[in-house]
């Protein structure tokens, strides 16, 4: 073995660079401030570790850079601690290089000589942040796809090129798939070339400047290797655990509904570093003009880049020597840690406003949890819908959630239906209707429904009939016969009428074919064959008004809240078969004669398997 | 090199005293920093190594044709295998999956009447074509031959096994095959999938 490695070192000469490496001078001994560069760098590695293996299972395109994501997180053995490491590490080494940043100033480590190095390591925090920004948009979710598009708009707002800019980050005028293939060569070729070869230079001027000692010294002076190795090796250690906790906190790391450009995500937001400078745009309205320039320009390009620039300008400002009374330093590093903390102090606090707003402010806070509910309940709806289907569809997992009734039925029913209609009292999407015109949908044709609909006590309440001119005609038209006999007769049955009504209304709500009440149906068979003579002469006489299996009129209770049923009557309720010329204001979604339809046949379909569908259960909040 | 006292409670300093604690230093640093590296790589490794152990599926039942569409005695003829498949997250309703070569070679309709190889050479998976003028199947890649029976006819062919056939069922005038595909470049004829 020694022969072995001294081969080696006769042709590589790698002792002393190992020496070099290793027995480098610590003066004043070892000590935990220094820390930082090597967790740092444990945490570059560890991203480039775990980076070129998701790699292998990445795939940037439209139609499968979620489907890739979805399956590293959720099919690949191991897949989600692989990605979950990736994303948890990158924001812990946002706060390492922050700390970094804070020892470098605090420790004076920013001065002659050490300008470039200090520029170097803004030029790292730069490309790591880019870095950030560019993996967020990879797993084209909701969440990235969003916010990816408003930074990706701010370089157009960028003076002269920000349109050119724009256009050739985004890969063309739109978002798509070239989007992805360029955040991607970014990601993983461009930025981490870069970020090596800074890195090189960056360790470089460190070793050839050395530490800078904190003083008053600790101790005597020792070697890089083991003492402080062993100081290093901790840190890592524990970065590592925290890293750690996260991962196993969310299993590994968010994935939100696939990216729709048709769905707007309204809470959309960068990542929690970026957050203090979304909540600076706001502070730019987009009508003022400050100095001739577009106030919104201010906020995004000139505010941000005079921050970076009086970054990069502190070695200058922390060569002031004259020594300031009080605190008994220099003036240079008097003005570059109070600046420093006057940046920490705007940074906490522009994040604390925008993370404040969006929770808890009263206007606002509403609309962004409901639309952070709605993501999730989309991000849950669309694993169930893969797990169904056993994979997902050639054409990307968007089409699931675009054919499913679940998922679809809610948004059109509050599109189209809402206006008049509700559903167990909300649009269908969670909001509550003020005053309903129209019946409540919600369990339409069950047997509870019906249950209700036909008793006197709530046929003419705004749950059902109350608000519609059936109950409360215009001028010229008498009241509904149907509401004079639940109101009238119904209200006087006795208990033999009773049992029939009940009977009558299993019967009845059996044609609905309603996928819950199958079982129930099934058991009770007998009844269900009895409704013709239920519905007949010999039962409540329905049919005197009613059309049923050829007889009577209408509305048509042959399949009544069937599938087809209902779908037939949404395209038109004032067919001779429904309501005709008594139709209150329902409009009729089908196509009409010349006219094109409201509503395409799928929606139709949608919204129809959505309403007769058990509703899913709520996802418990976050 | 150790600037640390030692501590109160161990009673005497001996002369190796410095050195074990700077073994012990080291051996830490090693220790920590291995484990710190472990678990990147761990799960690095046990992603990438993962589809190592996914269960094979087996045969896959498929559809080529009615038994009418072919010729008793006739060519073997090139047909595509269509089956749905699952490609890491893609569900594919109904795709390419594969090629058969299929020959009646028989007059009847029972299974022996029917001959199908899996169109992929033995040797390393090209493609191999069937030439109507000699009567035989060729390897465009490394110039193997086959006999229409499917045995190795040049001597000098460098693959070790003659065409791999593939079972085959007839289900109400259809004739059905059990598509799988076998390692390549060894005597046996092992399925993979």
């Amino acid at each position: 073995m020694k022969a072995l490695l001294g081969w080696l070192d006769q042709r590589t000469g790698y002792r002393s660079l190992v020496k070099e490496a290793l027995f480098e001078s610590v003066p004043g001994g070892a000590r935990w401030r220094y820390v930082w560069g090597s967790t740092l760098t444990f945490a570059i590695v560890m991203q480039f570790i775990t980076g070129i293996i998701l790699w292998m299972f990445y795939s940037p395109s439209s139609q499968t850079a979620w489907e890739s994501v979805y399956y590293i997180q959720e099919e690949v053995p191991g897949g989600w601690l692989l990605r979950g490491i990736h994303h948890w590490t990158a924001q812990v080494m946002t706060v390492l290089l922050l700390l970094h940043l804070l020892q470098v100033v605090i420790d004076g480590a920013y001065r002659a000589p050490r300008e470039l190095n200090f520029w170097f390591g803004m030029g790292l925090l730069g490309i790591t942040l880019a870095m950030s920004l560019t993996g967020y948009l990879l797993p084209w979710d909701q969440k990235g796809y969003w916010a990816t598009k408003v930074a990706t708009n701010l370089t157009g707002g960028v003076p002269f090129i920000g349109d050119y800019l724009q256009r050739v980050v985004v890969g063309g005028v739109d978002y798509g798939h070239h989007t992805l293939t360029r955040f991607f060569a970014l990601h993983a070729g461009v930025l981490p070339f870069l970020l090596i070869a800074l890195i090189a230079a960056h360790v470089y001027l460190f070793r050839r400047h050395g530490i800078t000692v904190k003083m008053p010294k600790k101790g005597p002076d020792a070697y890089f290797w083991p003492d402080q190795v062993l100081k290093d090796a901790v840190a890592c250690l524990a970065v590592l655990a925290t890293v750690l906790v996260f991962v196993f906190w969310q299993h590994g790391a968010h994935l939100s509904a696939p990216a729709n450009p048709a769905e707007q995500f309204s809470a959309a937001r960068p990542d929690w570093y970026f957050m203090f400078l979304f909540q600076l745009l706001k502070y730019f309205p987009g009508d003022q003009e400050i100095l001739g320039i577009a106030a919104p320009i201010w906020g995004s390009v000139i505010v941000p880049g005079a921050l970076f620039a009086a970054f990069m300008a502190l070695p200058f400002v922390g060569a002031l020597k004259w020594r300031v009374p009080v605190f008994k330093c220099r003036l240079g590093d008097f003005c570059s840690v109070v600046f420093l903390i006057l940046c920490i102090i705007g940074f906490i606090f522009l994040t604390s406003v925008a993370f404040y707003h969006d929770r808890y402010d009263p206007e606002h806070a509403p609309h962004f949890l409901a639309a952070v509910e709605q993501a999730e309940r989309d991000a849950a709806r669309v694993k169930t819908l893969v797990a169904e289907n056993d994979g997902i569809p050639p054409e990307g997992a968007l089409a699931l959630l675009r054919n499913d009734p679940h998922t679809q039925g809610p948004r059109l029913f509050k599109a189209n239906c809402a206006s008049c209609h509700t559903y167990g009292g909300e649009n269908g999407m969670g909001e509550l209707v003020e005053d309903p015109t129209a019946a409540d949908l919600k369990g339409f044709a069950s047997r509870e429904w019906l249950t209700e609909f036909l008793s006197p006590e709530h046929i003419a309440t705004a749950k059902y009939w109350g608000n519609t001119k059936f109950v409360n005609p215009d001028e010229g038209e008498r009241v509904s016969k149907m509401v004079n006999f639940v109101l009238d007769d119904v209200s006087e049955f006795g208990d033999v009428e009773k049992r029939l009504l009940e009977e009558l209304i299993i019967g009845l709500s059996a044609e609905a074919k309603l996928p819950a009440q199958a079982e129930a149906d099934a058991e009770a068979a007998d009844i269900v064959a009895q409704l013709p003579e239920l519905l007949g002469e010999d039962g409540l006489a329905c049919t005197d008004c009613h059309h049923f299996q050829g007889e009577g009129r209408r509305p048509d209770l042959t399949g009544y809240g069937s599938r087809e049923w209902t779908i037939d009557f949404i395209k038109d309720p004032s067919h001779k078969r429904f309501y005709g010329d008594r139709n209150d204001r329902m409009p009729s979604y089908g196509p009409m004669g010349e006219k094109p339809a409201k509503l395409s046949d799928r929606d139709i379909e949608l919204i129809v398997d959505w309403l007769r569908a058990v509703p899913l259960p709520t996802p418990s909040g976050h | 090199m150790d600037t640390t006292p030692p501590p109160e409670n161990v009673p005497e300093t001996s002369e190796s005293e410095p050195d074990r604690r700077e073994f012990l230093q080291k051996a830490a640093c090693v220790a920590l920093g291995g484990a710190a590296t472990l678990v990147p790589v761990g799960a690095g490794v046990t992603v990438l190594v993962s589809p190592v152990f996914e269960e094979s599926a087996g045969g896959l039942l498929v559809r080529l044709t009615a038994v009418e569409a072919l010729q008793p005695k006739g060519a073997p003829q090139l047909f595509k295998v269509v089956a749905e498949r699952k490609d890491g997250w893609t569900r594919h309703p109904l795709t390419e999956i594969g090629s058969v070569f299929v020959q009646r070679v028989g007059e009847g309709e029972a299974v022996e009447d029917f001959q199908v190889f899996n169109a992929s050479c033995p040797h390393l998976g090209c493609a191999v074509e069937y030439l109507a003028e000699e009567g035989n199947f060729s390897c465009p890649c490394h110039s193997s031959t086959f006999a229409s029976t499917g045995e190795v006819l040049n001597p000098d062919s460098p693959s070790p096994r003659g065409l791999d056939s593939l079972r085959v069922e007839i289900r109400e005038g259809d004739l059905w095959v059990e598509y799988l595909n076998f390692k390549a470049n060894i005597k046996q004829k092992l399925p993979v999938a």
